[in-house]
């Protein structure tokens, strides 16, 4: 990737090094405006008609990874570029494909159009290519591109030269002698001409064209005592590198990078600076810069707090992001942060030295560095599992059914069927206007494309349908007018999923939208055009008590305070993927990644207009689902099946990630108003919610968020609970359920009121929170029957165990300690609990026995991952060992589960709402118990002959005697008992850093009830993966939209889910066997959902961190920090953080200390 | 196919080849449009994932091997594969999940311990892991550190599991984890795959880049 700043990590002992395209540089010439190599000058002579993204923002250029994952080599100047054309192939000795003989000087000029030089192409992963070369040379082989020389004084890095290599030739440096960036020079080929450049020559002259290639970056070492700036003794150099970025480690966009370099004289009356240099770079400008202004300001002074607040008040004007660029006063706050840290711990409040300077190179932040910072989770996480053997093999851990082939890449997903004969790849034209008229599509490659599908094509009578809910249909592709950005307008056919994908990117689409009224694109709109989805009554969730009447009670009262929640996308690692078979007959074998086969097979038969037992689907495993392959997944397998339809021919897509985020939306945002009162203890006596659900352009099974928002909502007694749903009908993308839909936004806004109230009262937010918990009376009055049994209520259990594992008191007292002895850091911690209800759906199974006696077993439910399977399998092999014969406590390895086919189970139903695994296992139960009944008295009969029956002889002598072998059942719940209530906590600890606004989550403790588990090892990894998707929600993942509402964080590098370096640290998750429950299936209770509730506590202790640090900041203002109660958005991504903490702090700090002294 | 041992007919070639898993691959021209990852899935090693296309998620992670001239030294680095071009792995020795291990005989300790300390769910980035972990035992002669394990996997994505499977099943091949030499001993020899790949290594030629100058 070129143009990145790529700074080395501060992490993992590796020395604070540059590379090369950030140096900052000392020059003789005090005024000779330098800045930082930014190699995209070198690399990006002119974009090429199509790949405008090259050009697209700074922020782009700022690619980290503090050694670079992309293909692993990355380099230092990763060459993507281009020479020109007229030169003979194997002339070059540099042929696309063989190394041979590869000299430098033969490099040709070439013409970008058909060639590509890279060193490594990792630069395609972000500056996607739209059009594909057919010749790339890769210059990774060039001697003099590829080696580090060192000499005594110098160090030459070959511009191909990977970043993780350069690391390591630096680590064996390693003496200090070295001081990277010091004027440092580049060297250029032009045509045969060598040319050797300062960096400041270098950035002076204007972007390189095809003719040149950067050859190597020559840094010099630097003694002080040897290069001439330090004959004094007690000069010092001072050398630190800075980078702010979402992820620590993995690969993120940096907001801003910043490396300093000082020359300091320890004087008599205090520290002076000779010579300085600060650069910045990817905060939004083209390329890196100095601010010179604030060097030339800081050169020959005295260094004081003065003298650093008046820098930083320059340095912040200097740091202008440009128009465009997301969060600019974050980034400029941030060079800010870095200049202080730099500055700050040289100085005490009197201008005095403060420690003694360090030495260089720099060891990263001083103000905010961890005595301990690297603890790995690797060894710091605890699982607490209380299972029971009563019901073996269920209870038990058993490894989760395919583990195996998964680990080694045998699984079979949908893509990686084998394509028939003849098979056709599809792509998808989506909208990127949200209301307009569809003109005209044009194809740039017509030749690479097969054929076009879109509405026209659906056959006579068919419908054009893509979803269907019990809520409305929703069109497979747009008609003339399309409704929302990410609608389908098309679906391009060619004969590769790349010429499709390409095809599909590069179609210019004709909007016209003349005459039309302007979109709905927010709720209010939707408000006052009363733009709404209806909810059915019986869906309208029942409030609890009188309003006014519990305000009446009331001391306090809040009025009217509004929460806005945005979307989540779904990040399944697997996109939405289906291949579709014509068969005779006018029959269409679909193999789809979906969660609800039964549905897409109904929604095909409509739009092909053919009866749904011509349409088999077959579902065998999802990669990865939650929520997002249950509807969304219907679309996708039907355009595939039109296709297929039209074309006589198979057709499969696997829906590029761009285009999977964009079309299939995510998660329900929405805007919530509370009003709430209460007493002076904390006690809620009245709550009301007004909240307005955007929904999409269609309803999908959006009218059920209400229900299942109030099922989480009740999780404390407020008295009188009363709400007001709206379900907006918008121009965005139709929203669906995801993991936890409405609940986790519930359980959010309940915690949200809970922390305004102790926040308005000045009391400990968790006192508030016991206050307002249920007794089982008012459970069973705000949940009725859902409630249960006393016994069931196990929260305040939980509860007080959690108080006690997780050390709570301790931890609290020793936080308040650290934040008393810490400036820029400050620690947060929360408890909270979750409450969700969840409810059992009617579920089909069938058990067959084989002749050798080994099982085969169909369900509804489909597995994605969540260990439906081998809960399954654990259930079949229990419930089939009643026959007590030998050799049952074997039977689970006899067990196979088949993948999901829609004609041969029917009524299959959706994976989803938690509660599949179970009703699953339920369904099998009653088929496994008819077939013991038939087995029994025979075995009896045998037993009397044999002495002892194995099963295998058992089965035997089933078959003989003509006993019918399959059995199958329709598992139907009972309306009384359908529903439960799930119930846990958690607790955990961040650390915020003032500085930068960054969140470390410190410790997670967990404790959740699964009743009895069916499978305690499945369970708990449901508990931590439900729990780190809702950090993401929270903390990281930023679902930015453009004024049309189309998704622009549409990639990896933009939509940040929660990687190895952001989970928390320490993880320890108890799950808790609350014994018996006799309307459960064999007493467990589900564990796919709940747990993303208890991320909120992440939320909810980031900001009491937050306060800390805003009380600190009013402190220093001089002001009352009593009643500051703020809302902390989600997701409480940095900027936010930092927001909250004061992008100013800095410099009221600074104040603060002048004003004293 | 061509056999590790067929060195004669190694030197007279003038394709460009490529090792996938211990196979000696003949690349026709014409190819240069495609990824590394797109050759394998389209060869049927449909083991490496495709996540994203754009470097951002590891599920592509495969392993590539070659003799680097510069360092004298083979080298073992994990790549995204879909952003490598197919023919910037000419004359390198490229592994892929399926050649570490695989049911019939025997999974690789990497895979097993992934598979047996529940580290996959859906199951779509568990080969990436596989090979980033693989990649970095190869790529050190000691036991790596925790900070180690944890550093090359902050590439790879994982939606389902929350990493902490993961990296608890990892963990037994850090340096401070006695299991990892008897347990890497003990199953080594089993593997096919493997034992072809030992014999690569201590033959560098094959995978020299320049053999066929
Ligand atoms: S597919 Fe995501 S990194 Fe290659
Ligand atoms: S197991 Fe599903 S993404 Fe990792």
């Amino acid at each position: 990737m070129s143009g990145d700043h790529l700074w080395c990590s501060k992490r993992a002992g590796l020395p604070t090094v540059t590379n090369s395209d950030d140096p900052p540089a000392f020059d003789d010439n005090n005024d000779r405006r330098s800045a930082l190599v930014n190699s995209d000058k070198i690399h990006r002579p002119e974009p090429a008609s199509g790949l405008s993204k090259l050009t697209a923002s700074e922020a782009e250029k700022s690619i980290s990874g503090n050694l670079c994952r992309c293909t692993g080599y990355r380099p230092i100047a990763d060459v993507c570029k281009s020479f020109a054309a007229d030169v003979d192939m194997e002339d070059l000795g540099l042929n696309s494909f063989w190394k041979k003989d590869a000299k430098l000087h033969k490099l040709p000029f070439y013409d970008p159009k058909q060639l590509k030089l890279v060193a490594g192409n990792t630069g395609t992963g972000y500056y996607k290519e739209t059009e594909y070369y057919n010749r790339y040379i890769d210059l990774r082989f060039i001697p003099d591109l590829s080696t580090i020389r060192k000499t005594g004084s110098q160090i030459e890095i070959g511009a191909t030269v990977s970043i993780s290599e350069l690391i390591l030739a630096l680590e064996e440096e390693n003496n200090n002698d070295l001081i990277l960036g010091v004027r440092s020079k580049v060297t250029i080929l032009t045509g045969v001409k060598k040319e050797i450049l300062t960096l400041e020559e270098f950035l002076e002259k204007p972007a390189l064209d095809s003719r040149h290639v950067l050859l190597s970056v020559v840094i010099p070492s630097l003694k002080p005592t040897e290069n001439g700036y330090s004959e004094h003794i007690k000069t010092k150099l001072l050398f630190e590198t800075y980078r702010a970025s979402p992820r620590p480690l993995g690969n993120a966009l940096a907001y801003l990078n910043a490396a300093f370099l000082a020359e300091i004289c320890n004087g008599d009356d205090g520290v002076v600076i000779n010579r300085i240099r600060l650069a910045f770079g990817s905060f939004g400008v083209k390329h890196a810069i100095r601010a010179s202004k604030v060097e030339n300001y800081l050169v020959g002074k005295k260094l004081s707090v003065n003298l650093i607040y008046e820098a930083v008040k320059l340095l912040r004007a200097a740091i202008s992001p440009e128009n465009g660029t997301s969060h600019p006063a974050y980034r400029s706050s941030l060079a800010v942060s870095f200049l202080f840290d730099f500055l700050f711990p040289i100085v005490d409040v009197d201008g005095r030295l403060h420690t003694p300077p360090c030495d260089y190179p720099g060891t990263g932040s001083r103000l905010t560095n961890d005595d301990c910072e690297r603890m790995t989770l690797l060894s710091s996480a605890k699982q607490l599992i209380e299972s029971s053997h009563e019901n073996y093999p269920v209870g038990e851990p058993v490894i989760k059914s395919g583990a195996a082939i998964q680990a080694s890449g045998e699984a079979i997903y949908v893509d990686d069927i084998p394509s028939p004969l003849g098979c056709l790849h599809g792509a998808f034209i989506y909208s990127t206007k949200p209301l307009a008229r569809v003109k005209n599509i044009k194809l740039k490659c017509e030749n690479d494309v097969n054929s076009i599908v879109t509405f026209q094509d659906i056959p006579k009578g068919g419908d054009n349908i893509g979803i269907k809910t019990g809520f409305g249909p929703e069109p497979l592709f747009c008609n003339e007018l399309t409704q929302c950005t990410g609608q389908a307008i098309a679906f391009v056919v060619a004969e590769t999923q790349k010429d499709a994908d390409v095809a599909a990117d590069t179609a210019i689409v004709d909007y016209d939208v003349e005459g039309l009224e302007p979109p709905i694109l927010t709720v209010e709109q939707a408000v006052e055009k009363s733009s709404f989805f209806e909810v059915p009554s019986f869906l309208y969730p029942s409030q609890v008590g009188e309003f006014s009447k519990g305000m009446a009670e009331s001391d306090h009262q809040i009025y009217s305070v509004e929460i806005r929640l945005p979307s989540q996308y779904y990040f399944y690692m697997e996109t939405q993927t289906t291949l579709a078979i014509p068969d005779e007959d006018n029959c269409m074998v679909v193999y789809s990644s979906i969660q609800a086969p039964e549905y897409a097979q109904g929604v095909i038969a409509r739009c092909l207009n053919i009866p749904e037992h011509n349409v088999r689907v077959i579902t065998r495993r999802v990669g990865g689902g939650f929520g997002g392959k249950a509807m969304k997944a219907m679309p996708v397998a039907t355009a595939c099946a039109l296709a297929a339809y039209k074309l006589r021919r198979p057709v499969r897509t696997y829906v590029n990630r761009k285009t999977d985020m964009i079309m299939t939306a995510g998660r329900h945002p929405m805007k919530i108003n509370y009003t709430v009162g209460f007493k002076s203890n904390g006690k809620i006596t009245a709550l009301h919610l007004d909240i307005l659900i955007n929904a999409g352009m269609s309803p999908d099974v959006s009218p059920i968020i209400p229900w299942h928002m109030v099922g989480s909502l009740k999780k404390y007694n407020f008295g009188a609970f009363t709400f007001d749903f709206k379900v907006c009908k918008t121009n965005h993308s139709s929203k669906s359920a995801m993991r936890a839909p409405g609940e986790v936004q519930a359980s959010f806004i309940a915690e949200a009121v809970i922390e305004h109230v102790a926040s308005r009262l000045s009391l400990d937010v968790g006192l508030v929170r016991e206050m307002n918990f249920h007794s089982f009376d008012s459970l069973k009055l705000f949940y009725g029957n859902t409630a249960g049994e006393p016994s069931e209520y196990t929260l305040p259990i939980i509860w007080d165990k959690l108080m006690k594992s997780s050390n709570f008191e301790y931890r609290v007292e020793m936080i308040n300690k650290f934040n008393k002895n810490n400036i820029w850091r400050k620690k947060g911690i929360s408890r909270i609990p979750i409450l969700q209800d969840v409810s059992l759906r009617p579920t089909p199974g069938k058990v067959s026995i084989l002749n050798d006696g080994s099982v085969v077993v169909e369900v509804g439910g489909i597995e994605l991952g969540q260990g439906l399977w081998t809960k399954v399998k654990q259930m079949t092999a229990y419930c089939l060992s009643a026959v007590q014969c030998d050799g049952v406590r074997g039977l689970l390895e006899k067990v196979r589960v088949l993948q999901a086919d829609t004609l041969s189970m029917v009524q299959g139903g959706l994976t989803a709402g938690s509660t599949t695994s179970e009703a699953s296992c339920e369904a099998v139960r009653l088929c496994c118990d008819v077939l013991v009944a038939r087995l029994v008295s025979l075995k009896e009969k045998v037993k009397e002959q044999t002495g002892s029956v194995s099963w295998e002889l058992l089965i035997r002598h089933a078959n003989m005697h003509s006993v019918n072998l399959s059995a199958s059942s329709f598992f139907v719940p009972e309306s009384a008992s359908m529903r439960y209530i799930n119930y846990g906590a958690a607790v955990s600890e961040v650390e915020v850093n003032l500085l930068t606004g960054e969140t470390k989550i410190l410790q997670t403790d967990i404790i959740y009830d699964c009743g009895q588990s069916l499978n305690p090892a499945v369970d708990l990894g449901q508990i931590e993966g439900a729990f780190v998707q809702g950090i993401g929600f929270f903390m990281t993942e930023e679902y930015l939209t453009n004024a049309d509402g189309l998704l622009v964080a549409d990639s990896t590098w933009t939509y940040k889910i929660p990687t190895i370096d952001t989970i928390p640290k320490q993880l320890n998750v108890q799950i808790l066997n609350s014994g018996h429950h006799k309307n459960r299936v064999l007493s467990s209770k589900a564990s796919g959902e709940p747990p993303l509730l208890l991320a909120a506590s992440v939320h909810c202790a980031t900001r009491a961190a937050i306060k800390e640090a805003r009380n600190q900041l009013f402190s220093w203002n001089g002001l009352d920090a009593l009643d500051s109660f703020f809302q902390l958005d989600v997701p409480a991504t940095m900027p936010v953080v930092k927001t909250l903490c004061g992008l100013d702090n800095v410099e009221f700090y600074l104040q603060s200390l002048l004003s004293r002294s | 196919m061509g056999s590790l041992k067929n060195e004669g007919e190694l030197e007279e070639s003038k394709d460009a080849i490529l090792y996938v898993n211990g196979v000696r691959k003949v690349l026709s021209d014409g190819l240069a449009h495609l990824t590394l990852l797109e050759y394998l899935r389209d060869s049927g090693l449909t083991g490496t994932k495709l996540g994203c296309g754009e470097g951002g998620c590891g599920a592509c992670t495969v392993m590539v091997s070659y003799f680097d001239q510069n360092s004298k030294k083979c080298v073992h680095q994990a790549i995204n594969a879909c952003l490598a071009p197919l023919y910037s792995v000419e004359g390198m020795h490229v592994i892929t999940v399926e050649g570490l291990g695989n049911q019939k005989f025997g999974l690789h300790p990497v895979q097993e311990s992934l598979a047996s300390r529940h580290g996959s769910q859906c199951g779509f980035c568990t080969p990436g892991f596989i090979m980033s972990m693989y990649a970095l035992l190869r790529s050190n002669k000691t036991p790596p550190t925790e900070e180690q394990i944890e550093e090359s996997l902050a590439g790879n994505l994982c939606r389902c599991t929350g990493y902490r499977p993961i990296l608890d099943a990892f963990q037994v091949f850090a340096k401070s984890n006695i299991y990892y030499t008897q347990m890497v001993l003990s199953r080594y020899k089993n593997l096919k795959t493997v034992n072809l790949f030992a014999l690569q290594l201590a033959n560098p030629v094959l995978v020299d880049p320049t053999r066929n100058c």
